[in-house]
């Protein structure tokens, strides 16, 4: 039997039934332009779905919560406008306080984090110590609630009253946020680490690179790209826990919200406390996605180990 | 053979844990030589380079490049230094994805070489346009196809100016229609009077290429000699039976247990 006979005879459309006609060049490129997605009539249909849906749900919801027994009084001490406005001021100064706090912080966790990361990543028996350290550190401080290490901070320290360190509760405050999130993320740091294909090190090496030079041209660089979006992920957990702060005093957004609680008897500055952070953890949330869509995205394209 | 080898291999065993690779390899390679390791899968050709290279922990024997030995207690810098003078090219072509194609070849010689990166951009981009990758330069590699990556993972070994270069099987990972380009850019390699160790399946490129062909069966040179007695008149039977195999696989002797073979 030779191979010809075992292929199938070419196929011949069923007749009666006109396929769909061929397109020319210009028509295939009209097909190409698509237009913007509000003159598209399949997502009109579900954005007008998605509208309704929710509009119906926030109805039941509201109509539920308002016809509650306690809703009126409710209302007054969490919603009410006027009390929105005169907290306003003095959360939004205090909320400052943990904007600075962030901007200074992160960078430093950034940096500590990658430190550990590379010490926990030396093999040479040598530096076994460093090494040790570092995998201690990681696993203590993963281990232990941060607003722990920060009471033990910012209360131990200033009451030690030790010559030239400081005794500023905000200082040591601070200092405990970093020592938390630099143990996380030095893991997420690790984990991109040790992602790379060790091809790419036998390739490096192969060119004559030692260890630390491989790690800094090959290893590192493509390690951070990848940890990207978990590292936006550590941003937005510092972000909220520079309000554990308060826990020793310093007049951040949470702290001034609960002042004006205490001394108004309403809590709405508790819920512009809430909006503040919302509107920045939020932002970074979306940020966080969208790199982490482009990352995959990127991967998915370039299969290169 | 005139004067120190470029490469001498005396004795080297090699073992991934327990599992010995390499049983007591000796081989010289002499300077602008090629010698082709052949073999079934399994044999050691991959695990051979890697050690020559100071990849892999050799088990025992001694490596001499030119005379100079750099296995065992070379210490770190030692073994730098011997890669720098021997280039290595992979399968899977290994290139930093990260990097462009200009900054994966200038990469070593502007940190290692000492290159400003002037010198080593332009020495980079002639060696490019020679070998007609010029418009690829500042491509990343995952836009390259398998052929054209390979030739730029070989651009960058040479770019390190080795005395020796050790290829595994850098065809194997490509699509049949993109290997007779990389086989080309090996054939210039060969005209620059390069030395070139490489670990071949293709036996016909090995018999073009080679001055010498070294059959290794599981961990151990069988048989070597030119081309011709290797692949004509081979004498060893294991030698017979894997040419004819590799020649006819349809009909290879059926003594061949399988394609994966591993020292007992
Ligand atoms: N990293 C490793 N760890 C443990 N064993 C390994 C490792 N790499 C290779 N081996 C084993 O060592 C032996 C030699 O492998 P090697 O890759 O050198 O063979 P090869 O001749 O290159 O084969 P191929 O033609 O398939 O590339 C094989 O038995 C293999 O299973
Ligand atoms: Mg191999």
């Amino acid at each position: 039997m030779s191979i010809d006979d075992r292929v199938a005879p070419p196929a011949t459309p069923p007749v009666g039934r006109p396929g769909p006609p061929k397109l020319s060049d210009d028509e295939l490129s009209a097909l190409l332009i698509r237009p913007p997605w509000w003159k598209r009539r399949d997502v009109r249909r579900s954005s007008l779905i998605a509208t309704v849906s929710t509009v119906v749900l926030l109805a039941v919801l509201s109509i539920g919560l308002s016809s509650s027994a306690g809703w009126e009084s409710f209302q007054g001490a969490f919603l009410s406008p006027e009390h929105f406005v005169l907290s306003f001021p003095k959360v939004w100064d205090g909320f400052m306080l943990n904007v600075i706090l962030f901007i200074i912080l992160e960078p430093i966790v950034l940096v500590v984090g990658l430190g550990l990361a590379l010490l926990r990543n030396l093999s040479s028996p040598v530096f076994f110590p460093l090494r040790a350290f570092a995998i201690g550190y990681i696993d203590l401080f993963r281990g232990l609630p941060a607003i722990l290490v920060i009471l033990m901070l910012g209360m131990g320290i200033p009451a030690l009253r030790i010559e030239g360190l400081s005794s500023s509760p905000l200082f040591w405050g601070a200092v405990g946020c970093v020592l938390t999130s630099a143990a996380y993320t030095a893991e997420t740091y690790r984990a991109g680490i040790e992602s790379i294909h060790p091809s790419q090190r036998a390739a490096a090496r192969a060119l004559g690179f030692g260890h630390g030079r491989t790690l800094w041209y090959i290893v590192l660089p493509q390690a951070v790209r990848r940890v990207v979006p978990p590292l936006m992920s550590g941003f937005i957990a510092l972000q909220k826990e520079t309000a554990l702060i308060s826990v020793i005093g310093p007049m951040e957004a949470s702290r001034a919200a609960q002042a004006y609680s205490a001394t108004t008897f309403n809590f709405t500055s508790y819920l512009v406390a809430a909006v503040l952070f919302v509107s920045i953890t939020i932002p970074l949330t979306r940020l966080t996605d969208h790199l982490l869509r482009r990352a995959q995205l990127r991967r998915g394209m370039g299969g290169a180990v | 053979m005139s004067g120190v080898a470029a490469v001498s291999i005396r004795n080297l065993s090699q073992a991934y844990g327990s599992h010995l690779t390499l049983k007591n390899i000796s081989l010289d390679v002499a300077p602008h030589e090629v010698v082709a390791l052949i073999g079934p899968s399994g044999c050691g050709k991959s695990t051979l380079l890697r050690t020559i290279n100071l990849l892999e922990e050799s088990l025992a024997g001694e490596i001499l490049v030119h005379g100079e030995p750099v296995s065992g207690d070379a210490g770190r810098g030692g073994r730098d230094s011997v890669r720098r003078r021997v280039g290595m090219v992979f399968q899977q072509f290994n290139l930093f994805p990260h990097l462009t194609v200009l900054q994966n070849i200038t990469l070593a010689p502007r940190k290692l070489g000492k290159l400003s990166r002037s010198e080593a951009d332009a020495k980079a981009r002639a060696l490019l346009a020679r070998f007609g990758l010029a418009d690829k330069a500042d491509e990343y590699p995952d836009r390259l196809s398998g052929g054209q990556q390979q030739r730029v993972a070989i651009l960058r070994a040479l770019a390190t100016e080795p005395e020796v270069i050790l290829l595994d099987e850098v065809t194997s990972a490509l699509d049949p229609e993109t290997v007779g380009e990389v086989l080309a850019l090996i054939r210039e390699l060969r005209e620059l009077g390069l030395t070139l160790i490489l670990a071949t399946h293709e036996l016909q490129f090995a018999r073009t290429i080679a001055d010498r062909i070294v059959f290794l069966s599981a961990g151990e040179i069988v048989e070597q000699g030119t081309p011709g007695q290797i692949l004509d008149t081979p004498q060893h039977p294991r030698t017979r039976q894997f040419v004819a195999s590799m020649i006819h696989p349809e009909s290879a002797p059926s003594a061949i247990p399988s394609t994966k073979e591993s020292i007992g």
